[in-house]
């Protein structure tokens, strides 16, 4: 089920709301699991069992990691958790990735066993494995309720597509929150905002991408067209998917961190990474890159570390090369950043850092979205084939037209202008009172305009989804 | 210590779960509507819920489909959006359709050769089973983007696809230059399709084409009104457009027509369906609306000149008008089809054929039925496995 459907919107949301405060305190636990499993079920009805299976191994290997604390019995219980978890993802999202590579490198023909990724799992087998790491190191108790356990697991609002929310992020949440009017209130704005970010932004620069890669004639403007549109649309994508899912967690008392701090005024690559999908990049970096020695090692070493995190933040994202070859781009540019290039950096005016950031991003998105290695070259070499193309067309132009709106709306969305004035306006004693009563009107007319938007298009799936 | 409720929070939270309740229960409670007219088409139902068809997802697929065709205000919310697109997002169409002036006209880009020689290949496979020195003539149909002139609206290559067609086409296929016969004002407003009222012009040159001495009589005709007629892009397009008035000429040649269908054998039917008019498709009205085969008898031509049109829905108010110059006009539409079935149907002797499709249909032409692969072999493909 997608937030950004009808099913979702006028039926589970307003039913779940409903049970959940009418039923005692100590239910909610239980109803937020039964709704979370209904949630996926419906998007995936036979893999609910994986999804219940993998809560139950990891609830049962941190009960022994509790138990044998400080013994072989806790570290073998680790490290069967983090091999299962491993193994799952490993044979459901990679397992065609790897026989296609055996038989492109042994000229074998092993067939792909074509099996359909599960929902949500590279996201789902993170948190729990962070959460049986987490016991081994002492950083989180033992949950003993394996409701409890699984409410946090498989929570609807982030358990598809994120923010990697770590159990001890939330431990305290799990056993007791406090709801409250504002927290509604915010959350239902919250979530409304990123509602609109995907269905009236990320849609239509998703439609600008596609028009412009399937464009009759080639053109310079058709190239700078598409990946524009599709670092914007990428970003107003996930953003407001965690948007929305933090609104949707404050709505059950839950406090999810931030996911996104706009990341396209980022000055270098390493401000960038704090700033875009902040919840992988900490998993990464407290699992991975701390567990290998992080940069407290010799410089070859912190060099194999870097390498090691990027090529497995390329592969999380997809079971492609291109993926891989995304993550390493960003693991040779930080290198190089933290090495000399950052301090450089520093200095330079923001406006150049800034174009600096956007346009070492910008190629990385080429990578990420054109699978084959043919394509991205030919793609590069379309942005810059300023002789042997034509500067634009009249189809580009016209897409240029059509889109100009959504897309000057996308770029000032990205910065944070918007959020800058509403700060000062509510700040402004004149001000303050008109921001707060005309704020809830814009929410529900938002949501008006996207249910508008969801009838006249039904099929809207989100971008992260299969990662 | 209690906290002080916001007015702010508390009309947030209402606002926000008002919406979402008051959705639910007009929802639960509305009954299920079976076609939405504006688009044309059957809406979804309730799903069957059932072990496999949930196990399967098909019972949540359904649900979803169901859920977005049957909420409450529907055609409400397309405007809404359509609207928003428009003077909000600005964008120069919405779901490709645009509005210049009081007509509405759908995106058709860009120009696809690939299609257009496909039909043309199932068509010299028709013309090559026609018995030698059978008259064969080829009529491209602009659709009415061809007249918006200069815009900054996306239009193909009409001229361009046009001679592209009778460059694909058997050289004995001569061919009918309707492009100087047709306005904008020959189109509907809100629709597709040309105006029966206004292609005399039309009439004139396939008579001319085939060398018949007949031509168009307006003084013939009374005009019948139906009103108000929504269009085709009235529905897709969700904007208040100003819908149209649809004009047939009938004619003692029309009143007195024999028409028959193979799909209703022994039925007799009219010329103009008056019973289409006001239900999913007004222009079905014409020569009954879709149809694999359709045949209308003159009995007051005497002459036995018979005409075979292989069309599409452009040809459907073309028809009647053609009445007044031939004993019979038979329409074949290959969308219904196969065109190696057509022998069980029609004997052809000495009939003129013509062969009158849209450039929309030349540009997509998927439904047009193929005969059998095994028999069927493109003389492009021939060229290529000989070459």
């Amino acid at each position: 089920m997608l937030f950004s459907s009808i099913p979702f919107l006028y039926y589970f949301l307003p039913v779940v709301i409903a049970v959940y405060f009418l039923v005692p305190r100590k239910l909610r636990n239980v109803i937020l699991l039964l709704a979370s499993l209904f949630f996926y079920f419906y998007g995936e009805p036979k893999y609910v069992v994986l999804l219940v299976f993998s809560s139950l191994m990891d609830f049962t290997a941190s009960r022994v990691i509790g138990r044998y604390k400080g013994r072989g019995a806790a570290k073998a219980a680790l490290a069967f958790s983090v091999t299962m978890n491993l193994l799952i993802l490993m044979f459901f999202k990679y397992s065609d990735f790897i026989i296609a590579n055996i038989n492109s490198l042994l000229g074998s023909s092993i067939p792909a066993l074509g099996i359909p990724l599960p929902l949500g799992i590279s996201f789902y087998t993170f948190q729990t494995m962070s959460y049986t790491i987490d016991v081994y190191r002492g950083e989180a108790e033992v949950q003993k309720n394996p409701a409890d356990f699984m409410a946090y697991v498989s929570m609807f609002p982030q358990l598809v597509a994120g923010p990697v929310v770590r159990y001890q992020t939330i431990a305290n949440q799990i056993k007791g929150r406090t709801h409250s009017l504002e927290g509604f209130a915010s959350g239902a704005g919250r979530f409304v905002i990123g509602l609109g970010k995907k269905v009236l932004i990320a849609n239509a620069l998703g439609e600008l991408n596609k028009l412009a890669l399937t464009a009759k004639d080639p053109s310079v403007l058709m190239y700078w067209l598409a990946i524009i549109a599709f670092m914007l649309q990428i970003y107003f994508d996930f953003s407001g998917y965690s948007d929305m899912a933090i609104g949707l967690g404050k709505i059950f008392g839950f406090t999810f961190l931030e996911n996104f701090n706009y990341p396209y005024i980022s000055k270098s690559i390493t401000e960038f990474w704090r700033r875009w999908h902040i919840s992988m990049g900490t998993w990464f970096r407290e699992y991975v890159y701390i567990s290998l020695g992080g940069n407290r090692v010799s410089k070859l070493k912190w060099v194999r570390n870097i390498a090691i995190v990027w090529f497995c933040t390329g592969l999380w994202h997809g079971s492609s090369w291109n993926f891989v070859i995304w993550g390493l781009y960003f693991g040779v540019l930080l290198v190089i950043e933290k090495l000399f290039l950052y301090e450089w950096l520093q200095k330079l005016p923001a406006v150049l850092s800034r174009f600096y950031c956007l346009f070492i991003v910008m190629i990385s998105f080429v990578i990420f979205h054109i699978e084959t290695a043919q394509g991205i070259f030919d793609f590069i070499k379309g942005l810059f084939s300023f002789s042997s193309l034509p500067l634009a067309t009249t189809e580009s132009l016209y897409y240029l037209d059509s889109y100009k709106v959504v897309l000057i709306a996308a770029v000032i969305g990205s910065t944070p202008l918007l959020k800058n004035l509403v700060v000062k306006a509510r700040e402004h004693t004149g001000l303050s009172a008109a921001v707060k009563s005309v704020y809830p009107v814009f929410t529900a007319a938002l949501l008006v305009i996207v249910t508008a938007y969801l009838v006249d298009s039904s099929f809207n799936p989100f971008l992260y989804f299969r990662f | 210590m209690k906290r002080k409720i916001s007015f702010a929070d508390l009309s947030h939270v209402t606002l926000f779960l008002g919406i979402l309740f008051a959705v639910l229960v007009i929802n639960i409670f509305k009954p299920a509507d079976v076609i939405s007219f504006s688009e044309r088409r059957k809406l979804a139902q309730f799903p069957e819920i059932s072990i496999p068809a949930v196990l399967s997802k098909e019972s949540m697929d359904g649900f979803d489909n169901y859920s977005v065709d049957q909420i409450a205000f529907r055609e409400r919310y397309r405007r809404l959006k359509a609207v928003f697109d428009t003077k909000v997002w600005f964008k120069s169409d919405n779901n490709a359709i645009f509005v210049v002036g009081d007509q509405v006209f759908k995106t058709e880009y860009p120009t696809n050769f690939n299609s257009a020689r496909r039909l043309c290949d199932v068509l010299n496979y028709v013309y090559d089973t026609l018995p030698a020195g059978i008259e064969a003539r080829c009529a491209f149909v602009p659709d009415k983007n061809y007249y918006l002139g200069e815009t900054r609206h996306l239009v193909m290559d009409y001229k361009e696809l046009s001679a592209f067609v009778y460059t694909c086409l058997r050289d004995g296929i001569e061919e009918i230059d309707l492009f100087d016969k047709l306005t904008l004002d020959c189109f509907y407003m809100t629709d597709s399709h040309w105006r029966q009222d206004r292609i005399g012009a039309v009439v004139d040159a396939i008579y001319e084409s085939f060398g018949s001495a007949a031509s168009f009589d307006s003084g013939i005709y009374t005009t019948e009104v139906f009103s108000p007629f929504y269009g085709v892009y009235y529905g897709q397009s969700a904007l208040n457009v100003k819908p149209d008035d649809l004009l047939y000429l009938e004619s003692s040649f029309t009143k007195n027509a024999a028409v028959s269908s193979i799909e209703q054998p022994g039925v007799e039917l009219c010329v103009y369906a008056e019973d289409q008019l006001g239900g999913v498709d007004s222009y079905s009205l014409f020569m009954q609306g879709p149809q694999a085969i359709i045949r209308a008898e003159n009995p007051q031509e005497p002459s036995g000149r018979e005409l075979v049109i292989f069309r599409d829905s452009y040809a459907s108010s073309l028809a009647p008008l053609l009445l007044p110059g031939y004993s019979a006009v038979t329409l074949v539409d290959l969308r219904y089809i196969r065109p190696d079935l057509l022998g069980a149907f029609i004997e052809f002797t000495d009939q003129d054929v013509l062969f009158l499709y849209s450039a929309t249909l030349f540009n997509n032409s998927d439904s047009i039925k193929s005969p059998p692969q095994e028999e069927f072999i493109s003389p492009f493909v021939a060229r290529s496995v000989i070459g």
